[in-house]
């Protein structure tokens, strides 16, 4: 895998990453990159209301797309997005990599292999304080706030893990300023599985802590991962003193290891690319995309339903009625299930 | 083979210990059939029909004892799956006529019987082939008396009486015995609610429930079965997709044992119910291969969590008494 040209607006930014990485061609729009021979896959890293565009101009020009998520801030936009590159017959993955982390591939090989039993309930939590380090530009402040930042990834962790489509959800989310900072700051999400499973999502800019958890409950037993510091906890029964001693030097010798080996440091960014190598493979036709636009699309719904609920008081939104015709939420399902 | 021995002296003496001691090394039949929950019927069929006939005759009076140990949905590995319900009650309607079919089960300190039966989704699967749903608490006993090991009367409910007994039991691990399967299964027969008060003799007692009420058949639900060391409760579900039979209970008992990593003979029960002539420790596997499959079980961890439930046992022994 070669990269072969990088473009952004702002031209001078375009041309020192360009010279940092020894990237051959550097442009400041994308209607130049795509034309830059050889091209295969192009890569999108803009915020989202700035993609429909890109993506549609990349599936004509015949590339295929990794798209940052979410893949869109509406759901009529991620169908848009949908029908576009299905039009040109471009393969679309939407950014998944928190899935990568070691303990929630585990995880999620624990669960598909029945050792949970049902899954009944789920529970994550994204908590941080206020992301300065990574939000200096203001596109970032849509009203429903770490709406579109966060949660598409525990979001998607959550329907990942459980292997299932979201069918209702209700919000409440609020901004700790009494309104100052004019975006949703924190905020939790109760969604309803199709397999009768519930999760919630508590999703925050302002806390005091930064965590990445996520626990899975099933009729059969218990998984908790600390996502961040890639730790994995499963117990059936009792949580005994002895499952906790096992857990502890578990976790104690894996941070250990990640930080020997730098692996703690880089966090999520450590597993684009197992995440690249896993969208070429489904280019090359060697295995399914990741995170295909149905994903993308579906997390997107979830996301929309969110926000109306939140505009709404935290009334119950369905996502079936969100979708243009109770048809195309069919075929949606029915792709993800195939 | 029906053998008669005329004169007990020194010579049919030793014809029949001769006799029993081959009757008791002959290997029992034991098979194996790959299976899912979506289609349990062609595989439990077929492990029926390799373990030999049921011994089933038309307007037989059938019991069946289920395992149900704990309000515990059927994908956790704990309780009899209700789909091996259904797929034995279709064969049995479809092979025998005017049968009286009882499926039994008896409260317990963890188990409400008359609720998890219709909370747990075998209700309909009764009235779909026209089963009788049996409390064992709340039966008639009729108390017979024994030279156990532990028990001298073992009483038993009505029911049982010239029936022909199935028993369907999951594979499961255990804490307290380190698996249960066929045998362990008449336990929940003893219609006392508190039948933890056995727990400090349960292999004596198990041995002893099993030479009244050895049962004709077994069929043991092993296409979700349980592992890791919390068992039977709340161990670790282990897809397993087998259905196996047999009429010898202890040779079931040792397969079992074998596949969740036990040497049979380390079972207290396996053994003694082997000594007591309940059935034979050796067995024919005959049918599918048997699958592979990690149960989780480590034994150290076991034998931990086995003294702090003896601990826990003792510290509620001392706050009764202070009470």
């Amino acid at each position: 895998m070669d990269v072969l040209a990088i473009m952004d607006i702002d031209a001078g930014l375009a041309e020192r990453v360009a010279a940092e990485f020894q990237i051959p061609h550097w442009c400041a729009s994308h209607e130049t990159l795509l034309e830059v021979p050889n091209v295969d896959l192009v890569d999108i890293c803009t915020p989202p209301e700035m993609r429909f565009p890109i993506i549609e101009a990349a599936a004509r020009a015949g590339k295929h797309i990794l798209v940052e998520k979410p893949l869109a801030t509406s759901l009529s936009d991620a169908l848009a997005i949908r029908e576009v590159v299905n039009r040109h017959g471009a393969l679309l993955n939407v950014v998944t990599n928190w899935r990568y982390f070691p303990a929630v591939l585990k995880a999620k090989e624990r669960i598909a292999s029945g050792r949970l039993g049902r899954i009944v309930t789920m529970n994550t939590l994204a908590c941080q304080p206020f992301p300065s380090d990574n939000t200096r530009s203001t596109w970032l402040y849509h009203p429903a706030g770490m709406l579109f930042d966060f949660a598409p990834h525990a979001i998607d962790l959550l329907m990942w893990l459980c292997d299932g489509i979201v069918e209702r959800v209700v919000a409440f989310g609020q901004d700790v300023t009494g309104g100052d900072m004019g975006f949703t700051n924190y905020l939790q999400l109760l969604m309803e599985f199709d397999s009768r499973a519930i999760a919630s999502a508590d999703i925050s800019w302002v806390t005091g802590t930064s965590r990445f958890a996520v626990d899975v409950h099933g009729t059969g037993g218990h998984i908790s991962i600390d996502v961040r510091n890639n730790s994995f906890l499963e117990f059936h029964g009792f949580f005994t003193p002895l499952d906790d001693t096992k857990a502890f030097l578990r976790r104690e010798l894996g941070i250990t290891r990640d930080v020997l080996t730098g692996k703690y440091f880089q966090g999520a960014f450590a597993y684009y690319p197992r995440l690249m190598q896993e969208f070429i493979g489904s280019i090359h036709g060697i295995r399914r995309a990741p995170s295909p636009v149905e994903q993308g699309l579906m997390v997107t719904a979830v996301l929309d339903a969110a926000h109306q609920s939140l505009c709404h008081g935290g009334t119950p939104v369905c996502i079936r009625d969100l979708f243009p015709s109770p048809a195309l939420y069919e075929e949606t399902v029915a792709v993800l299930r195939g | 083979m029906k053998v008669g021995i005329v004169g007990a002296g020194l010579q049919g003496r030793r014809r029949a210990q001769a006799l029993t001691r081959e009757e008791r090394t002959i290997a029992s039949v034991v098979s194996l059939k790959r299976s899912e929950y979506d289609h349990v019927f062609p595989g439990l069929a077929g492990a029926i029909e390799l373990a030999g006939p049921l011994p089933v005759s038309s307007g037989d009076s059938v019991v069946i004892k289920i395992n149900m140990c704990g309000s515990r949905t059927p994908e956790t590995g704990t309780v009899t799956h209700p789909a091996v319900l259904d797929a034995l009650l279709r064969y049995l309607r479809e092979s025998y006529e005017n049968l009286t079919i009882s499926v039994v089960e008896s409260d317990g300190t963890t188990v409400l019987a008359d609720l998890f039966i219709r909370w747990l989704g075998y209700m309909p699967i009764l009235e779909k082939w026209g089963g009788r749903w049996v409390n064992l608490s709340k039966q008639p006993m009729v108390s017979h008396s024994i030279k156990g090991r532990h028990l001298k009367e073992v009483p038993v409910a009505e029911v049982f009486q010239d029936a022909v007994f199935i028993t369907v039991p999951k594979l499961k691990t255990n804490l307290l015995t380190g698996i249960t399967c066929c045998l362990k299964n008449q336990f929940g027969c003893i219609p006392i609610i508190e039948k933890s008060v056995y727990h400090p003799y349960i292999h004596d007692v198990v041995t002893d429930i099993n030479t009244v009420l050895r049962p004709d058949f077994c069929i043991i639900d092993a296409i979700i079965a349980m592992g890791g060391v919390q068992g039977p409760g709340t161990g670790v579900p282990v897809p397993f997709g087998s259905v196996i039979c047999g009429r010898d209970p202890v040779a079931m008992d040792a397969l079992g044992a074998r596949i969740l990593g036990f040497h049979p003979g380390s079972i207290g029960y396996i053994r003694k119910c082997a000594r007591a002539s309940v059935g034979s420790l050796r067995y024919r596997l005959v049918g599918d291969p048997l699958p592979r499959a990690d149960f989780e079980v480590n034994r150290l961890e076991m034998s931990l969590l086995r003294l702090g439930a003896a601990l826990q046992r003792r510290a509620q022994l001392r706050v009764r008494r202070s009470w």
